[in-house]
């Protein structure tokens, strides 16, 4: 049943939301077990959501539009009261005083706070492995060998194994929500930079860390994002651009659209396999009528991934100068021997950080350092700022792009243990150029390989989510 | 362009993270793949174009100059584990 309809049940009284969330929680209770997609179940929160709404219900007053649905929240969003660590050992402890904009206004609309959802140490990875020390790595539903991808790795797995109305709240940096969402076989959508505040996000990359959400169907992200989006004044660069109504674009979705299809995406490096599932659903749409024309983007998909990890890393290495185990999360004893500030702070953060968080922090303290911030920090935005244009340009033609969504299915984690960092970094190739971009994007369950599913990724022009939504309702609708 | 050892011990130090010799060693390897690789946006033509800081435009925003709704002293006090009669407690500095 979809959101939509669910909620329309409570409303009506024909389904009690209290039930419907202690069912819920049982069920969730009992997958986590198995598939381990929570840092931090919440279902005391969640029972109490769910009464407020039955109240709200049983007086015949509005419960909103999330109404008595499951959501689950990733764990980099801040819920007051609720341990928030992003995945860290860092922020082991760390309950914040604030609730996430984007979080607030679920619960405002009826949602039922079930969760703090797997992922990868600050969204360090796309494999949902670089975990913080003694954090879970979930398993992806359709295979317990396998990655449910990354890093909003929790938040995706979750969404395909729940037997409940769920959303899922997520949260994408170089593509940390499409890239789960395919490999799970779930619809993801990552929207415009600005679109939803980041007000309560524990930040990864501040220019390019956007808010999205994750469903069984485009109808359900759609309701969710329109719920989340919106100027927010604790978020200054969240944007005033009106928030549509997306929803009504995916239950009635246009055929007009015209398609530009990636000529790049479907090159070397991407499984053939992908290649044709994805090329077999253009065809369906085409054979529908809808105008396709073929688009190059070679900037972004040459060197968006070099820009992209460049730009990210080196606004992360800043942000994560904050965790010195002084004011908030984990720490070590003081002692009146100690050798001083710097040892103090070194010791806490050496202990602390992974692995791979304590390579990104390096690689972005790097490229900013004197004498080489010209060559890779400065550069890569003005490498980013061409991508952007190259962008623009495709939009001239086209109203939406459409691409694979990952290069490959699900890769075992014996597989993935065998890849070095750079290797890691790579197969982020198809998602980058969006993120870079700041625009939105959408994937969508396309068949499947070797059983596991195959991701199909739309992408819009800035603030168009209403486009996005058209195209994502069009794929599922044929 | 060749990292050494020494470059990798000054980021490691500028970024308050004390590394093992056999973690210089694991860095020193990655960051030479890795650079390696990233260096190909050397190829990209940049001259006289902006540094793109965001991908959409940000303007500065203002507000009335008045007092709002923070933590407590209390509150902010209650988020970690050194305090001491109201303040919080840190590592020497002399």
């Amino acid at each position: 049943m979809s959101i939509r309809q669910f909620v329309s049940e409570i409303q009506r009284g024909s389904i009690s939301a209290e039930e419907s969330i202690a069912k819920a929680i049982k069920s969730a209770g009992s997958l986590n077990k198995k598939l381990k997609f929570f840092i931090t179940p919440t279902f005391d929160l969640a029972a109490r959501h769910a009464h407020q709404v039955q109240h709200l219900v049983n007086n015949h007053s509005d419960a909103g539009r999330l109404a008595g649905i499951a959501v689950s929240v990733k764990d980099a969003l801040c819920i007051e009261g609720v341990e928030s660590c992003a995945g860290s050992a860092v922020l082991k402890g760390y309950k914040p005083l604030i609730t996430a904009t984007a979080v607030s206004k679920t619960i405002a609309s009826g949602g039922c706070i079930i969760g703090k959802t797997a992922q990868d140490e600050f969204g360090f990875g796309g494999f949902n492995t670089n975990v913080g020390q003694g954090f879970p790595v979930p398993l992806n539903p359709h295979d317990s060998l396998r990655s449910c991808g990354g890093s909003s790795g929790g938040a995706a797995c979750i969404t395909s194994a729940a037997d409940f109305p769920h959303i899922a709240v997520a949260e994408s940096t170089g593509g940390s929500i499409v890239n789960p969402a395919a490999f799970c076989g779930v619809v993801g959508l990552c929207p415009t930079y600005g679109r939803v505040s980041r007000n309560g996000l524990i930040d990864y990359a501040n220019s390019l860390d956007k808010i999205g959400v994750m469903g069984r169907c485009v109808d359900d992200v759609a309701i969710a994002l329109e719920i989340m989006a919106g100027k927010d004044s604790n978020d200054h660069t969240s944007s005033s651009v009106p928030v549509g109504y997306y929803g009504s674009h995916a239950v009635s979705p246009r055929r007009q659209l015209k398609v530009g299809i990636v000529k790049e995406s479907f090159g070397e490096g991407v499984d053939e396999r992908v290649v044709k599932n994805v090329r077999d659903a253009i065809k369906k749409v085409t054979d529908a009528g809808v105008q396709t024309a073929e688009v190059s983007l070679p900037l972004a998909f040459n060197y968006g991934v070099p820009s992209y990890y460049l730009i990210a890393l080196s606004e992360a290495s800043t942000n994560l100068a904050r965790y010195n185990g002084l004011l908030f999360g984990a720490t070590e004893k003081l002692s009146s021997d100690s050798k001083g500030f710097r040892d103090f702070f070194a010791s806490v953060r050496t202990k602390y950080f992974g692995a791979e968080a304590k390579r990104r922090i390096l690689l972005g303290t790097f490229a900013r350092m004197a004498g080489w911030r010209d060559a890779y920090y400065t550069k890569a935005l003005q490498v980013r700022q061409l991508i952007i244009q190259e962008y623009q340009r495709a939009f001239s033609q086209v109203d939406v792009l459409v691409s694979p969504t990952m290069p490959f299915i699900a890769p075992k984690f014996s597989e993935i243990s065998q890849m070095s960092p750079l290797q890691n970094y790579m197969a982020d190739i198809l998602t980058v150029g969006p993120n870079l971009a700041g625009l939105p994007h959408m994937s969508l369950p396309c068949g499947t390989v070797e059983g596991m599913p195959v991701g199909i990724m739309f992408t819009a022009p800035h603030f168009r989510e209403d486009m996005l939504i058209h195209a994502g309702g069009m794929h599922e609708s044929i | 362009m060749q990292i050494t050892k020494e470059t990798i011990i000054n980021v490691a130090k500028s970024s308050c993270i004390n590394l093992t010799d056999k973690e210089v060693e694991q860095f020193l390897v990655d960051f030479n793949s890795i650079l390696d690789a990233f260096s190909k946006i050397s190829e990209v033509n940049t001259k006289d174009v902006q540094p793109a800081f965001h991908s959409i435009e940000i303007s500065d925003v203002t507000r009335e100059d008045s007092a709002g709704k923070g933590c407590t002293q209390e509150q902010a006090l209650s988020l970690s584990k050194h305090t001491s009669r109201g303040l919080f407690v840190g590592p020497k500095i002399l």
